[in-house]
């Protein structure tokens, strides 16, 4: 009896000392946590980036998330439905880099010979407005025709990219990115074909009321999301200007 | 990401001044923990503001300390080395008194903990604050996990010195 009685001791001191070590660890853990919350709010507005260091910080951020898109794009997107349709945009692709004459010329002239066979196709839309550029906008080409209603909501000089909004909460979502980097564009369980937008080879994928477009220009990658009937998104594609 | 930047910049640029004391570095620390925080996504998405607060000031703290360590500036962080004098002395867990820490109040805690070296503050912050192992702290300043079980005993044994310091002078105040 005295045996078991002096191990059962033996027991619960050593679960004593745990729980007084715990207790230990815990009382320093809150007041480590206390420190920093003290630290946190009493912190003076110099002790943060520089205006460059925050831009190049901004840079890296954006390039790593691009590189994570194009890394889930390859892996998800690509394999379902986007193989031959990516093969067709890097066929023209390597067919536009490789043109002799200006490619911006030849693009306008295309663009001119197409408007002028469609002239139907200009009338359609539900009517709307020709836009400013924003003056925060730093990218090379923008939209020139906003369907009514959409407002300018958002503008990230920085990543190109520019939002509007109506009163419904639809939105236009028009973005530019270098033609080194790549998007995640979505076709998984999505209606996907190919159209052009000012002379151009573009996929056009439509899924749960949104349309999405893509397409190269002589530099850029350019993006356009719309929560609009097909007809206003490819509208809107093609009063795309460079306004540089 | 972009807002989470926003958010946090301030914070991790004064985590890692703090340790490297260098406005350069530091720059490039925040740029290195955004670059970690954005691999690992999954992990940020599932933290409440306060935990993911706490989050990345670890990411850069580590950041930070492998940066200075692998510059070897070890003369910020000359005793953490694998000092036979450390590791040999009888720096012994059981022989510490936690009775100290234990009772002592969080203020008390508090004003002790920031009375340490900084060198000792940020050991006991990876142990305690951060809930590293002791091979993940040795990992970090790059020493053997002993050394760190010796040093960070010396700084508990310190810190009990501070809380002793803090209470007789708060006893004398009343």
């Amino acid at each position: 009896m005295k045996k078991t009685s002096a191990r059962q001791d033996a027991n619960e001191t050593s679960l004593t000392e745990d729980l007084y070590r715990e207790l230990e660890a815990l009382k320093i853990r809150i007041a480590f946590a206390e420190i920093h919350e003290a630290e946190w709010n009493s912190a003076s507005p110099n002790q943060q980036l520089s205006d460059e260091g925050k831009r190049r910080v901004l840079k890296a951020i954006d390039k790593r998330l691009r590189r994570r898109k194009y890394v889930h794009f390859a892996k998800t997107t690509l394999p379902k439905a986007g193989r031959i349709a990516a093969a067709v945009l890097s066929v023209f692709f390597i067919g536009l880099t490789a043109a002799v004459a200006s490619v911006r010329s030849v693009r306008v002239s295309v663009l001119n010979f197409i408007m002028g066979i469609e002239e139907a196709y200009t009338e359609l839309g539900v009517g709307g407005e020709m836009r400013d550029v924003p003056s925060e906008w730093q990218g090379e080409c923008y939209p020139t025709y906003i369907p009514e209603g959409f407002t300018l909501d958002y503008v990230d000089p920085i990543f190109a990219e520019a939002q509007y909004a109506n009163s419904s909460g639809q939105r236009i979502i028009f973005k530019e990115y270098e033609l080194s980097e790549y998007t995640n564009f979505d076709t998984e369980d999505s209606s996907v074909s190919t159209i052009a937008i000012q002379g151009a080879e573009a996929l056009i994928s439509e899924k749960d009321g949104r349309v999405s477009i893509i397409w190269a220009t002589d530099d850029h990658y350019l993006l356009l999301r719309c929560d609009t009937p097909r007809e206003t998104a490819i509208q809107i594609a093609e009063s795309v200007t460079n306004v540089k | 990401m972009t807002n989470l930047f926003w958010d946090y910049q301030a914070l991790m640029y004064r985590t890692a001044y703090r340790i490297t004391r260098e406005h350069q570095s530091a720059e490039d620390l925040v740029q290195e923990t955004c670059m970690s925080l954005i691999d690992h996504l999954d992990v940020v998405k599932r933290l409440d503001s306060n935990r993911l607060r706490s989050y990345i000031a670890s990411v850069t703290r580590n950041l930070s300390i492998n940066y200075v360590v692998k510059r070897k500036r070890r003369s910020r962080y000359s005793f953490l080395t694998d000092d036979p004098d450390v590791l040999n002395s009888k720096a012994d867990d059981e022989e510490v008194d936690s009775g100290l820490i234990r009772e002592a109040e969080i203020e008390t805690l508090k004003t002790a903990l920031q009375a340490l070296s900084e060198k000792e503050r940020l050991l006991l912050e990876l142990k305690y604050g951060d809930e590293k192992s002791n091979a993940e702290i040795a990992r970090i300043f790059a020493i053997k996990a002993d050394s760190v079980r010796s040093y960070l005993t010396k700084a508990r044994r310190h810190l009990q010195e501070k809380i002793n310091e803090e209470n007789k002078r708060t006893a004398g105040r009343q």
